[in-house]
């Protein structure tokens, strides 16, 4: 199903691993303009796709790979793919991002997605080169590492492949992609359950882009732009996401000790400014990203990737463990054993708090690391305890007790983050459509004390600032683009100059700004073009697919992405009570003489649904859905 | 003594993690600080995320903040990402 707009390949591709067929998923014009590509293009083909009541580890379950118009076309920070899939660990809509190459492969095979279904009897490997579909046995892949699978497959095309804890149903293992990985939410173990041990994409293609000259020019600049922004042009190229850990520290945001405290005494032993001093080799990150935000860092003498930061804090912080070298292990390992290392740390914690009540005897203990990576080994090979870590903490709440401090939300262990400080961002947790992600929440934190200083504990503006956010980043991802581009958001001078009048006026009145902000969110189109400077991406859709975007216009295709999402979740069964945060984080203090100093939820979740027009019980309103073009069901 | 303790890009360019110094005040205390070390200059100092013993210097008195013996000063950059 060619296509009139530049930037896409005009082909998705399905496969039925089941009879080994393959056919073309028609996907027209008309489909692109309403729902532009990855992340919502995904969500749009498991709506029309998916029957009510199958599982996540039904053949009938799909996994769809998708890229963006801009995945592959020169665009800075564009080596990005999704995969969309129904979570093994929260039943509903998983999204997971990547970085590594293997979308940009897919285009030049002549693909913008894959849709994968059905269950290869045996270990199976799919071959993609141009109109050549290869099903190859597997038997001699299965069981490998992710490192050890993609160098065995060779070459220089892109690769997306699984590790033991894939092929062993670990509820949050991972797809990884050279040495990126699309961890969250369980999208490996739907790959394990399928038998599909790994795809390779590859060919000579190329997209066209609408206007050439013009996306070229414009990337460039772009390229300059991220280069001198704080955020992407310094603090994410010296210390990468890991710079985060000791503010997080001071603003009591760093979860510790499964989420009871957001401060850890020996912070600092566990943070980027160590990792940049201690053990950084080099920067390394997604192809064409100027930021280059990943670390290169060494263990064993070998050179390998290091951790992000919410690997540290999970497998520091969060589990009272100060051995920097340890993380760098763990992160290592899981990763070549192919999980989350967000899931799997969040797990652990929960199940050393479970020991130390004596709710379940495991032998797990806050800051005792000698026994870990036997446990990481044990999760992904589902060997004693290991079993039924491999499950995560919703499962092990509900088979040992401690519900109130499961620190998951709609079953996904929540992020780095400990919210009763940024109640915007426990906000964002508990209606995220793939659960207790810190980007899917709308990433308010960013706002609340990591780049700004609005007050953190207000509910004032957090609603309508969520859904800002979530939208955007919905449209950013779809394009293509990774969501740190949107960090040039916030202007330049409120970082470089945080204690000048005008900054600290900013960040007085930004909680005042909820009515400004949720009529700006409520806005669908202008008659004249609505642009910010500081983020091109509208323009460079519009250079790249030749269609009329404005900002307004891929916010809106955010909004319609989220909105869709919330539908699917409904769909599988999803009621306003999910949209939830453990108690520990809603009515424990977490500073004992606070008692604000908790994550008001039900004011805000009011807040939220009012602001998205959704209901009382959080399903989007007829209108709502009108205005997005929504109705009329599949 | 105020004991100062730096983060961020900050301590990648003064290559230094903190130090121990006599300081009255915050404003008094950046001076120091700049001509202490090379690589940071009074401006970036006054243009960090300042806390004395956890708390910013947006809820004490801003620069004017008093300092005491033993208290512990953190410099900041903002940041983002994760
Ligand atoms: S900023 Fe980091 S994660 Fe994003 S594209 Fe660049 S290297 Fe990849």
């Amino acid at each position: 199903m060619a296509t009139e707009f530049g930037g896409y390949m005009g082909k998705v591709l399905k496969i039925n691993l089941s009879d080994r067929s393959v056919s073309e998923y028609p996907w027209t014009d008309r489909d692109r303009e309403m729902y532009l590509g990855g992340k919502i293009m995904a969500a749009k083909i498991l709506f029309d796709s998916l029957a009510s009541g199958v599982r996540p580890f039904a053949p009938e379950n799909l996994l769809v790979v998708t890229t963006g118009p801009l995945t592959g076309t020169g665009a800075p920070m564009s080596s990005r793919f999704n995969i969309s899939t129904l979570s093994p660990q929260t039943g509903l809509i998983a999204s997971s991002n990547c970085g590594g190459d293997f979308g940009l492969h897919l285009k030049r095979a002549g693909y913008d997605g894959l849709v994968i279904t059905g269950k290869s009897p045996g270990p199976v490997w799919i071959e993609i080169w141009e109109d050549e579909i290869k099903f190859n046995d597997a038997g001699d892949l299965w069981g490998k590492t992710t490192q050890a699978a993609q160098a065995m497959l060779g070459g220089k095309n892109g690769k997306i492949v699984i590790g033991p804890a894939g092929e062993n149903l670990v509820k949050y293992a991972g797809v990884f992609s050279n040495e990126r990985t699309a961890g969250r939410a369980g999208a490996g173990a739907v790959m394990g359950s399928k038998n599909l041990k790994a795809v390779v994409a590859g060919g000579s293609r190329r997209p066209l882009l609408a206007d050439e000259s013009a996306a070229r020019k414009l990337f460039k600049e772009w390229s300059a732009m991220l280069r001198a922004h704080p955020i992407t042009g310094e603090q994410l190229p010296r210390l990468g996401t890991a710079g985060l850990v000791s503010i997080m520290n001071v603003r009591k945001i760093l979860a510790t000790r499964n989420f009871r405290h957001g401060q850890f005494n020996d912070f600092e032993m566990v943070s980027g400014e160590m990792l940049a001093e201690k053990h950084l080799i080099k920067n390394r990150g997604c192809t064409t990203c100027p930021v280059q935000c990943g670390r290169r860092v060494e263990v064993r003498g070998k050179n390998v990737k290091g951790p992000e930061l919410e690997t540290l804090v999970l497998l520091g912080s969060n589990i009272e463990n100060n051995s920097l070298e340890r993380i760098l292990e763990w992160n290592w390992l899981l990763d070549e054993l192919g999980m989350d290392t967000i899931s799997a740390g969040g797990t652990i914690a929960f199940a050393m708090e479970l020991n130390e009540k004596g709710l379940w005897k495991n032998g797990l203990e806050f800051g005792r690391t000698d026994n870990l990576a036997g446990i990481f080994e044990d999760i992904a090979y589902r060997r004693g305890i290991g079993a039924d870590l491999a499950e995560g903490s919703r499962y092990l709440s509900e088979k040992y007790g401690g519900k109130d401090f499961a620190i998951h939300s709609k079953g996904l262990e929540l992020s780095a983050y400990e919210p009763r400080r940024a109640v915007g961002q426990g906000l964002g947790y508990a209606v995220s459509n793939r659960g207790g992600c810190h980007l899917n929440a709308g990433y308010v934190v960013l706002l609340e004390g990591l780049s700004m200083s609005i007050n953190p504990q207000t509910t004032r503006a957090k609603a309508e600032m969520n859904i800002l956010f979530q939208n955007l980043m919905e449209a950013a991802s779809a394009a293509g683009i990774c969501l740190f581009s949107l960090y040039d958001f916030i202007f330049p001078f409120l970082l470089r100059r945080p204690n000048s009048l005008l900054s600290r006026l900013v960040n007085k009145s930004m909680t005042y700004l909820g009515p400004s902000l949720h009529v700006i969110n409520r806005l669908k189109r202008s008659p004249l073009p609505v642009n910010l400077p500081q983020l091109p991406h509208p323009e460079a859709v519009r250079h790249v697919t030749g269609m009329k975007v404005d900002l307004l216009a891929l916010k809106t295709i955010g909004e319609r992405g989220f909105n869709l999402e919330r539908l699917i979740n409904i769909q599988r069964g999803l009621t306003a009570d999910q949209d939830s945060l453990p108690k520990r984080l809603t009515e424990e203090p977490q500073d004992p003489n606070d008692p604000g100093t908790v994550v008001p939820l039900g004011k805000l979740k009011k807040d939220y649904y009012q602001a998205r027009g959704w209901d009382s019980g959080g399903r989007p309103t007829e209108k709502t859905l009108r205005g997005l073009g929504l109705t009329g069901g599949k | 003594m105020v004991t100062v303790r730096y983060f961020g890009p900050t301590r990648l360019l003064s290559k230094r993690s903190g130090v121990r110094v006599e300081a009255g005040s915050i404003v008094e205390l950046l001076e120091i600080l700049a001509a202490l070390d090379q690589g940071v200059t009074l401006a970036a100092l006054r243009n960090s995320l300042i806390f004395v013993n956890g708390d910013s210097i947006h809820n004490l008195k801003g620069f004017r903040t008093k300092l005491a013996d033993g208290d512990e000063v953190q410099i900041f950059s903002p940041m983002g990402g994760g």
